[in-house]
């Protein structure tokens, strides 16, 4: 039986300089996230999360999974530098693959979400190929990117990242802090987008407007994306 | 005697809702309503009732319809499905189901486009007065809307309808077990979009299409509540068995289409015409 699918992707940097607080914030509110998910009656059975980490190189560490069927949630742990281009190569494949598998089930997957999460400039010179392979128009599913970012990384590299919004870090919040409220707004997120997408939503057929995001977040800065 | 539960179409959802708190509403916007009617050539079964997520969410149905006899060579029914995001769209799913009655005008001289631009711009102009005596933007009222005029001969026989709509509802014909679109083939796209054209925006790109009633189909008025699992041939099938073969009571129609497919927990209202000898 067709079902409707709301696929969200959390790509998480776990460079070196995301350790310490940072990241144990991350793997705290990880959990958490995925209980809350599993527990809404009108979110549970139509979200469904993968989770990307990077440094010098990416991995999934959970596959695209319907989160009532997650026992254990991936904790990240620090290394290395940090790659966007391994990042967004890694994430182009996985959407490809996902969005076949799901149509292949007969389901309808709806455009997939990013929230991509950095705490760094990239040590990698030629992301920008990786990324505009995972945004080009001619990639049916190419996702909605939400970019997230504090510490060094720099506001012109997130315009760059997102597709849609991008969030700066202003230092109102310590980091701690800023990445619960970060994890707050990927909730939110994907709680809310799964409601409004139980019926039709938007009266402009170009908007991907199921979706619902943030438009401001306590202790960032908002940044338009760049066009793509 | 135990009354059975809805029946589950694929994978069960892993929660069981039932109605929550009342919504908070300045209008009557019932869980459900049922129709029902029957005359010379023709059987009706209408439902339109509220989706699992609004159910949770105490929000309001926003799908609406309407039901009613013109004169003695018109039958009007219409279904009409408020936009998701729109806080007042139960209100224009309702006001353009309403206007529909009351701005249809035949003109035996007019062209059918000509027609169904002139009627939907005055379905839209009513959903604009509504929203401004609302004191709301007309976004608030966005709605898509499905009608069918169902036109008799001078023998009451009932001869073809005139289907017109803005938007993501569906007409289907029901014709030796097997669903057809009424409109041409719906896009295929990459990945799915609730997106949609709506009332009052784009009354000017009305769709039109004439069906024939021909003895033994059935032609099914619906939103995308309905359609939208319709697109699994389960659905599709379950359907075709249960009304091929004439028209259910009415109390067994509002059970078959509150049937429970994960994930489809929209709202659902269906007209069912059924052409009977």
């Amino acid at each position: 039986m067709s079902e409707q699918i709301l696929p969200f992707y959390l790509v998480c940097d776990e460079s070196y300089s995301m350790a310490g607080n940072p990241l144990q914030e991350i793997n705290d509110q990880l959990p958490q996230i995925v209980t809350e998910i599993a527990s809404n009656p009108t979110v549970a059975d139509k979200a469904r999360l993968c989770i990307i980490s990077f440094s010098d190189t990416a991995e999934v560490l959970l596959p695209l999974a319907d989160l009532n069927d997650v026992h254990q949630v991936p904790q990240l742990a620090p290394k290395g530098a940090t790659s966007y281009g391994a990042a967004f190569t890694l994430l182009r494949d996985t959407i490809e693959r996902d969005i076949r598998d799901l149509k292949a089930a007969g389901h309808v997957p709806f455009r997939p979400t990013v929230f991509f999460l950095t705490d760094g400039q990239p040590t990698d010179s030629d992301w920008a190929t990786a990324h505009q392979r995972l945004t080009a128009k001619d990639f049916g599913p190419r996702p909605t990117i939400l970019a997230f970012g504090f510490g060094d990384v720099r506001p012109e590299t997130l315009r760059a990242v997102a597709t849609f919004r991008a969030f700066i870090a202003n230092g109102e919040l310590d980091p701690r802090n800023a990445l619960r409220e970060f994890a707050k707004q990927l909730l939110n997120s994907v709680v809310s987008s799964a409601v409004a997408s139980s019926a039709a939503f938007s009266a402009n057929p170009n908007a991907g407007a199921q979706m619902v995001f943030p438009d401001q977040v306590k202790g960032y800065t908002v940044l338009e994306a760049d066009r793509v | 005697m135990d009354f059975p539960e809805p029946l589950v179409i694929g994978r069960p959802s892993r929660f069981k809702i039932e109605p929550g708190e009342l919504p908070s509403l300045d209008v009557a916007c019932p869980d459900t309503v049922l129709d029902a009617a029957a005359m010379p050539g023709l059987v009706i079964r209408a439902v339109s009732t509220r989706g699992d997520a609004h159910r949770y969410n105490a929000q309001p149905r926003q799908d609406a319809m309407g039901l009613w006899r013109i004169s003695e060579r018109i039958v009007l029914a219409c279904v009409a499905d408020g936009l998701g995001n729109a806080q007042l769209s139960h209100i224009g799913a309702m006001t353009a189901c309403q206007a529909a009655r009351e701005h249809l005008r035949i003109r035996p001289d007019e062209q059918a486009a000509d027609a169904a631009r002139r009627y939907f711009s005055r379905i839209a102009d009513a959903i604009e007065a509504e929203a401004a005596r609302r004191g709301v933007a007309v976004e608030e009222l966005a709605t898509t809307f499905l009608t069918a005029v169902i036109q008799f001969d001078v023998h009451g026989s009932p001869q073809q309808a005139w289907l017109m709509r803005v938007g993501d509802c569906a007409a289907m014909r029901l014709h030796r077990g097997v669903w057809v679109s009424c409109f041409a083939k719906e896009p295929d796209y990459e990945v799915a979009t609730s997106a949609t054209l709506a009332l009052p925006g784009h009354a000017d790109q009305v769709e039109i299409q004439p069906v024939s009633l021909d003895p033994e189909d059935v032609l099914l008025l619906c939103t995308d509540g309905l359609a939208k699992p319709m697109r699994g041939s389960e659905v599709r099938n379950q359907l075709a068995a249960w009304w091929g073969s004439g028209p259910p009571s009415l109390t067994e129609f509002l059970w078959q289409v509150g049937f429970k497919a994960r994930t489809h927990d929209d709202d659902r209202t269906a007209i069912c015409i059924w052409r009977v000898s």
